[in-house]
């Protein structure tokens, strides 16, 4: 059974250059850059988070709310909505003791303290991947024969501060032989990158979490390690829902739901839903605090697809 | 008792209509409908083309070290394979010698035509690209002022090549070069012939030929 008690979170905030302090931390991704320090929050500080992650084409979002930071990391934080070419990364790592696996690592949008009663609230806003959504660029142009497969690389590669990932074989393979498809004239892609890779691969494909971008067709799920299980054991709330194609579950906060990849779902009170599943979306929303309880509640969500077929990262 | 009054809201938000235009000048900077380009190189054999785009793309980069948002001027890249529209039907065409340099107009087709164009009509597109840079068309024929062509002829359809020319009027020809034309070539040839004398054998008489009556009129067709 897993234990989920003991509430723990590290929220790093990338910082400015000119806003380095001493008490402030190096980067913690392989993708920030070297250009900034990071803030490192953690408990005793009460956070509120609420994330949503998706398989859909556009970016995922983070808000959270930190009480009572201190003037001068207050400061080092504040970030204006206009700066849309200035990247700062924001990593949730949060879970149960040391178990504190990422739940968010994307890119802050606006973040801005105000005083609440006796608290001063700490707010930040961020997307996955949103400035790589804003800023990436992709002017290429590829010889004929090239694979497809070669030109969806080659874009994903273009996303700055974006990591490549897995890309499912229906994104590169004719639907009717499954032979991988080679573009039999030579072919140019010019403007934003991810403008293009909607052009590239089918709708719904294409999506961003924790700053790597993948393409996956409906059936194909990210292959890493045996499946997580959601069982009541390890905190399924109620009983999924079927809303069209797509059920939805809630659960205790969990934090290695990941979106893209499969769970073993065995639920008691819904056993026509159990099996392997492709997660689709995660919504994170709670509080993390040694001082106020409060609820941490995941729900996800999930294709009714079966036959799914695993798709390894590169 | 006073009314309460909300603070820290923010002063302006923008409408639908802020929105909407937003949303329509990005649609309309993001579709490739037409660019005017440069022909790099013609493959005759397929005749398809390889060309530039003839001016380029704006970012905007933030610099650090003035805290603004500045114009990066970023070229875009080159069109390769693109099908040359040849001008013609049934059996007959009009052909030209393109060649690099030729200023063109670049058309994106509005969907994938990589199956088409490699000889499968009617078969479902290969990707689900739409107005794709990799999707360009090229007409030959685009002038700009630096390239325009001098002594237009406004009178005429003007087949011309440099200094030879094939001009039709609405009931005339003209074929000329830059020293005469078929016109007057003719003329002079009918002119000599009308002037040959031809001399009888020695103990006969003098035989005279007498000039075609009446006298061919080539101006009647030519110019």
């Amino acid at each position: 059974m897993a234990e989920k008690f003991g509430r723990n979170y590290t929220l790093y905030v990338q910082m400015a250059p000119e806003t380095a302090s001493p008490s402030f931390v190096g980067p913690v991704s392989p993708s920030a850059p070297n250009n900034g320090p990071f803030i490192r929050i953690e408990l005793p500080l009460s956070v509120e988070f609420d994330i949503t992650r998706k398989t859909l084409s556009s970016n995922s979002t983070a808000s959270f709310r930190i009480y009572n930071l201190s003037l001068e990391k207050r400061n080092a934080i504040r970030f204006n909505f206009s700066n849309y070419g200035t990247y700062r990364q924001v990593v949730f790592k949060a879970g149960y003791g040391t178990n504190t696996p990422v739940v968010f690592q994307g890119n802050m949008t606006q973040a801005w303290s105000v005083r609440e009663g006796v608290n001063f609230i700490t707010q930040i806003e961020c997307l996955d991947g949103g400035f790589a959504f804003r800023n990436g660029q992709f002017n290429n142009q590829f010889v004929q024969k090239t694979p497809q497969l070669s030109i969806i690389q080659s874009a994903l590669s273009s996303l700055p501060h974006v990591s490549p990932g897995a890309i499912g074989p229906s994104m590169y393979t004719t639907a009717d032989s499954g032979i991988p498809y080679i573009n039999l004239s030579g072919a140019s892609y010019s403007g934003n990158t991810v403008t293009n890779i909607l052009d590239l691969v089918p709708k719904g494909a294409f999506f961003v979490d924790r700053e790597i971008a993948h393409c996956l067709g409906e059936n194909e799920y990210i292959k890493s390690g045996n499946a997580i299980n959601i069982n009541s054991a390890s905190g399924l709330l109620g009983t999924p829902v079927l809303e069209e194609t797509l059920v939805h579950f809630d659960m205790i906060f969990e934090p290695s739901l990941n979106i893209g990849y499969a769970a073993q779902l065995t639920s008691i009170t819904g056993d026509n839903f159990n099996g392997l599943r492709k997660i689709t979306a995660v919504k994170h929303r709670g509080i993390i605090s040694d001082a106020v309880c409060g609820e941490a509640i995941t729900t996800a969500e999930f294709a009714y697809f079966n036959n799914l077929v695993g798709v390894s990262l590169p | 008792m006073t009314t309460l009054i909300r603070q820290g809201q923010v002063p302006v938000e923008p409408s639908m209509k802020d929105l909407l235009d937003l949303f329509r000048t990005d649609l309309l900077q993001t579709l490739n409908c037409h660019h005017v380009g440069t022909v790099q190189d013609f493959n005759t054999e397929h005749q398809t083309a390889t060309a530039t785009i003839n001016y380029s793309q704006t970012f905007f980069q933030y610099n650090q070290g003035s805290q603004s948002y500045q114009s990066v001027p970023v070229s875009y890249p080159i069109l390769v394979d693109c099908p040359v529209i040849v001008l013609g039907g049934g059996s007959a065409s009009l052909t030209f010698p393109i060649a690099k340099g030729d200023e063109c107009l670049v058309l994106f087709n509005d969907r994938d035509m990589n199956n088409w164009f490699n000889g499968t009509p009617g078969a479902q597109v290969a990707t689900p690209r739409l107005h794709s840079f990799s999707d360009g068309l090229i007409l030959v024929g685009l002038r700009s002022l630096g390239n325009v062509l001098s002594d237009y002829d406004s009178s005429r359809a003007v087949l011309r090549n440099a200094d030879a020319m094939v001009g039709v009027s609405s009931s005339k020809i003209k074929i000329a070069n830059d020293t005469t034309t078929l016109l007057a070539v003719i003329n002079g040839l009918i002119t000599a012939i009308n002037a040959l004398v031809i001399t009888a054998p020695p103990g006969g008489g003098i035989c005279t030929v007498t000039p075609i009556s009446p006298s061919p009129s080539p101006g009647g067709l030519l110019e």
